[in-house]
């Protein structure tokens, strides 16, 4: 959505490559508007700052806190400019909560009584064995 | 170059909803591991109690559910034995979980079912998209590098629907299908809710690896999920 400030219509243009944007009607007002254009061509330039196939590479360190400040800059910037890389980054969140839900549906697994039993007599021997080494010997 | 380490002895971060239980903070791990030591065997089944699933379930990523069994038992006994050395520098759920690791490869070595330890070599020599390069516009393009269409929102309907459901089954697939240096990140990662430390210290490999193999895993359940939902949708539109 395009949000005007002040008395003059000046369109948020950070929105400007939304899919909700109504582009013609902005591009009516920068037609008119010399301020608007110089603000477009700046985020051109901030656009061409980080690619999106690049920030896709990224987006696993982005999401650990993993990357430069310089970069994670670069990164926060794009995503204010970008509804595709917005979009995506929160496909890899949903992607992750998605995979989280594959273990909620694994069974608990049961500890097999024999197991449990194997292991308890596991331990009582070895118990036995390290109290034995502890001994001294009795030459 | 140091590994980072955790302070507390690396208690886990949850990435997942589905995060199991974090490690006991250093304190009270040296206190079990005494108690361990002095014959306390309500100490061991507890021990066993909580990390079963998870040694299971990691051994299942090698071997087929008896053996994995097996596996986890023949762990516990190793354990024991190496608990005299254990310093407490790693967590005793990554150390474990490493000891787990080695009997199961070696498990998968007999049955020639082993994951080759170059899988875990530097994953960065190998190249590999995260997403299909003919998404992004090429260098005539009016934004080269950038989206030719804007992927999808996901946390509207049918897609958030999906995503609790069927989707999960989609994603449980396609781990199951990641090569397996990845599956096992991805699966103590997003699965079991381990830190980066942790699966790195359990793995012995780098934070760098670690983080490499997360990131190629955790794409490739993207683009089955992504790919799934547009099938899913079309066979919708179809029926109409």
């Amino acid at each position: 959505m395009i949000e005007s400030t002040g008395p003059a219509m000046h369109p948020n243009l950070e929105r400007y490559y939304d899919s909700a944007t109504d582009r013609a009607a902005v591009d009516r007002h920068l037609a008119n508007c010399p301020e608007c254009r110089a603000w477009l061509a700046d985020i051109h330039e901030r656009l061409g700052q980080l690619q999106c196939d690049a920030f896709v590479e990224l987006v696993t360190s982005y999401l650990e806190h993993a990357v430069d400040p310089q970069v994670r800059a670069k990164i926060d910037d794009h995503l204010r400019l970008c509804e595709g890389c917005r979009n995506y980054r929160d496909q890899v969140q949903e992607t992750i909560a998605t995979i989280g839900r594959v273990g909620e549906q694994a069974e608990p697994p049961e500890i097999p009584e024999q197991v449990r039993a194997g292991l308890v007599a596991a331990f009582r021997l070895w118990q036995r064995e390290a109290v034995m080494d502890r001994q001294p010997r009795a030459d | 170059m140091g590994r980072v380490r955790g302070v507390t002895g690396a208690p886990a971060v949850a990435t997942g909803s589905g995060a199991r239980h974090p490690a006991s903070p250093g304190g009270s791990e040296a206190i079990l591991v005494e108690r361990l030591r002095m014959g306390d065997e309500a100490a061991f089944i507890g021990l066993v109690e909580r990390h079963h699933g998870v040694l299971r379930r990691i051994a299942r990523l090698y071997a087929t559910e008896s053996v994995a069994e097996e596996v986890v038992q023949e762990t516990w006994i190793a354990v024991l034995r190496g608990l005299e050395r254990f310093e407490g520098r790693a967590s005793l759920r990554t150390w474990i979980v490493r000891i787990l690791i080695n009997i199961a490869r070696s498990h998968g070595a007999r049955e020639h079912r082993q994951i080759p330890f170059s899988a875990f070599a530097d994953p960065a020599a190998d190249v590999e998209a995260a997403v299909d390069p003919d998404r992004f516009q090429g260098p005539e393009g009016r934004f080269p590098g950038g989206w030719v269409s804007f992927p999808q929102r996901w946390d509207e309907q049918p897609e958030e629907r999906y995503l609790s459901s069927e989707g999960v089954e989609v994603a449980r697939r396609a781990i199951d299908a990641l090569p397996p240096a990845q599956r096992e990140v991805v699966t103590l990662r997003d699965i079991e809710g381990w830190s980066s430390d942790e699966v790195a210290e359990a793995l012995a490999i780098s934070a760098g690896n670690q983080r490499v193999l997360l990131h190629r895993g955790r794409s490739k359940v993207r683009a089955a999920l992504e790919a799934a939902m547009v099938d899913a949708a079309a066979r919708k539109e179809s029926r109409r």
